[in-house]
């Protein structure tokens, strides 16, 4: 099996569809001439042109408007947003129509739109350009959200994404672009809504996703020199959310830490952990704990934003201060 | 000095009675053999005959009392005597009393392995609340752990599942029969599976776990199986019922395997002994204890004395035997007189089955149905009745060998059934 980056990954998804799909067309800023902030989308407008391939101004309500008018008209467009920060500026487009189309037209109408959207922080990219605004999608119903954090899901996750009916937020973390991993040359899908254990353990569980997966990972690891195993589960999508396997792990270990890159505060780690509370409270051996950025804006001093976001060490912290295992 | 009716021992595995009802008062007078009271055992109601003879002195318990074998329940003495409760009814020394054993379940406090530096909870008290996780609440339940005997390590002290699970080997139930001494205690199963819904255990429920476990724990079964042509036998059987109706005999298929039981056992002795330490106990009587289906569970009276019975006389003692135990109203000794069994399932088209040894005895046989299939009798296919048997045997009493011999002397009992009526 040929080992990739996820970049590369996301790059054979999208060449896959344009090529085997003519109702497929990018929209998003700098995706042609400058070819990506991201590089995603290097020489893609040389190989399938402008129309295929179309650079657009400034002005994200605009684009996810455009691009959820296009789908509803029978085209299959994939939008790339810079930043998942500007898509704020696009979240009406999303919320009250892309979201919402299919179920007020009864069905009569569908929005198969994927927007790409580059999330997460660590970039040293400063306040505005860093947050993780995945699960505030998560939480709209008519809106689903693939979270990748690696080469295999980003293309697994990409192709479902792309083939499915309703508007997808296919949430990239911009620190994960350059992960490697293997990717099989034969045709395969990742579904939505199954969520994987990356690391079997029997004393702990941590649900994660996305660049935070391989926090805990390393938390894991140094958990295991004193003996404690802790099971790792890759959530892989937010919505639909994978509680099973998550609750099945916690009937093991017991004890469980939602960890998050996003802020505390109304996080979507805190509806991980109501939903573990509410299906596998007599398993608990103590409080589910969350593990999430601090509460602040994101720092632009390195070291401060390194603390602002969850570290191996504050999960081992956490699981001491809630369990004492 | 007034003298002590005990609650007596009227099973094999009987550990208490409850007295349900006194047939005497105080003050009157009993004879030796007369009924005092009725008893409930793990089986049945039975009267309590006075092992003694003159005034009812004093009722010790109450009707309702469970009463555990070798308490005194009554005292009985010469009209007149003066009687000091106080100095009668002192529990003996081998019994324990109720009371004592009460503390022997009494959770014993856990003990403190854990290291001295982990924070340490101050011992609950009543008013203090138990700080313990969901799973340890629920182990603890499910375990029989006491959690205010438990000290917590989490944080703030509170009890978590491993805490429970570190005192849960001292609180393992001491009536668990112990095989071997030096097998490690299975680890505790996790997660434990929750059952949906616990049905609390007759009392006749409970005794059959304790028999059949205990049975299945101590004697080494081994089991030889034959087949049996009940062609002849079933036609005797019809003569028999067809000629001998007016006489009020009916003979049922079981009652012609009771009798091809007995006229073995009277070539294999060993086969109707209880083992023992001291030696292998040989019985000259031979009581058949037959399995009787209840409505949930079943027991195994004996048809006393079988080795001077006619098959008529078995017949009817089995028809009486049946009736009695419906009625609740078997002898002490039918219970625990038995000294070979047998179950059959004939009424249920069972094919073969093996039964579990009653203990103290030695070898019950298990019967199916007699049912009609091809059978080769001199090079000829043929149409026979045909009935399956299993004989369990207690391997420290006897062997292959003589079992293989008993089960085919039954067999040939059966199958030459004029045996049965000589």
């Amino acid at each position: 099996m040929p080992e990739i980056i996820t970049r590369e990954a996301i790059r054979l998804g999208l060449q896959e569809a344009l090529e085997s799909d003519d109702r497929v067309f990018l929209m998003g800023e700098d995706i042609g001439a400058y070819q990506g902030s991201y590089a995603v989308t290097k020489g893609f407008l040389e190989q399938y042109g402008d129309e295929r391939v179309r650079d657009c101004p400034i002005a994200e309500s605009g684009i996810i408007g455009a691009a959820t008018g296009a789908a509803m008209a029978g085209m299959r467009p994939i939008v790339e947003m810079m930043t998942i920060n500007f898509m704020l500026l696009g979240i009406d487009q999303v919320v009250n129509h892309a979201a919402k189309l299919s179920y007020m037209s009864n069905g009569q109408i569908q929005v198969p739109l994927v927007i790409r959207a580059v999330t997460g922080g660590g970039g040293r990219l400063a306040a505005t350009h860093s947050q993780n605004f995945e699960g505030w999608f998560a939480s709209v119903p008519g809106v689903k959200v693939a979270v990748p954090s690696d080469p295999y899901d980003a293309l697994g996750l990409l192709r479902t994404a792309i083939a499915d009916p309703n508007p997808v937020i296919f949430a990239e973390h911009s620190m994960l672009y350059g992960r490697r991993g293997e990717v099989p040359e034969e045709p395969y899908v990742v579904p939505f809504g199954e969520a994987i254990v990356r690391r079997e353990g029997a004393d702990v569980t941590l649900a994660t996703y996305g660049r935070m997966v391989y926090t805990s990972l390393e938390a894991a690891e140094t958990l295991s020199t004193r003996g404690i195993e802790a099971e790792v589960i890759d959530l892989r999508t937010l919505n639909p959310l994978d509680t099973d396997t998550v609750v099945q792990s916690v009937r093991k270990t017991n004890r469980v830490l939602v960890v998050e890159e996003n802020w505390r505060t109304g996080a979507f780690s805190a509806e991980i952990a109501s939903a573990v509370h509410e299906e596998a409270f007599d398993d608990l051996d103590g409080p589910v704990g969350r593990v999430n950025g601090f509460d602040v804006p994101a720092p632009y001093n390195a070291k401060l934003e390194d603390a602002s976001i969850p570290t191996a060490e504050r999960i081992i912290e956490e699981l001491e201060r809630l369990y004492n295992p | 000095m007034a003298t002590e009716l005990t609650m007596p021992q009227m099973g094999y595995d009987m550990k208490e009675g409850t007295l349900v009802r006194w047939l005497k008062a105080e003050g009157e007078e009993v004879s030796i053999g007369e009924a005092v009271a009725e008893i409930e055992t793990d089986k049945a109601v039975v009267e309590f005959e006075s092992t003694e003879a003159g005034i009812l002195h004093k009722l010790l318990v109450v009707e309702g009392d469970v009463v555990p074998v070798g308490q005194a329940v009554a005292l009985v003495g010469a009209a007149g005597e003066e009687v000091s409760i106080d100095s009668e009814v002192a529990p003996s020394d081998s019994l324990p009393s109720v009371e004592e054993e009460q503390e022997i379940d009494e959770p014993t406090p856990a003990v403190d392995t854990g290291p001295s530096d982990v924070p340490v909870q101050e011992p609950p008290t009543n008013l203090q609340e138990v700080r313990a996780s969901p799973i340890a609440r629920r182990l603890a339940a499910e375990r029989g752990v006491e959690l205010s005997q438990v000290k917590g390590t989490g944080p703030g002290g509170r009890i978590t599942k491993k805490d429970v699970l570190s005192v849960e080997p001292s609180q393992a139930p001491t009536e668990v029969p112990v095989i071997s001494s030096d097998i490690e205690s299975p680890a505790p199963a996790s997660p434990v599976s929750v059952a949906d819904e616990v049905v609390p255990l007759t009392r006749m429920r409970a005794q059959i776990a304790r028999v059949t476990t205990r049975s299945k724990t101590e004697i080494p079964h081994f089991y030889v199986t034959t087949q049996i042509d009940m062609s002849d036998a079933m036609a005797l059987r019809r003569q028999i019922n067809d000629n001998l109706k007016d006489d009020g005999v009916r003979v049922s298929v079981n009652d012609l395997i009771i009798k091809a039981c007995v006229n073995t056992l009277k070539k294999y002795p060993k086969l109707n002994a209880y083992f023992s330490e001291e030696g292998i106990e040989l019985h000259s009587a031979i009581n058949v204890g037959i399995a009787i289906a209840e409505e949930d569970g079943l027991t195994m009276p004996a048809i006393l004395d079988c080795g001077s019975k006619s098959l008529a006389q078995i017949a009817a003692a089995s028809d009486d035997l049946i009736q009695r135990t419906q009625s609740g109203t078997l002898q002490p000794d039918e219970y625990t007189g038995g000294t070979f069994s047998i179950s059959n399932m004939g009424m249920f088209e069972v094919t073969s089955f093996a039964a579990i040894i009653q203990p103290p005895q030695s070898a019950v046989l298990a019967v199916g149905t007699v049912q009609k299939i091809p059978v080769i009798r001199d090079d000829q296919v043929t149409v026979s009745e045909v009935m399956n048997a299993t004989l369990s045997v207690d391997h420290r009493v006897s062997d292959g060998a003589e079992g293989a011999r008993f089960i085919v002397e039954v067999k040939n009992q059966l199958e030459n059934p004029l045996k049965l009526v000589m």
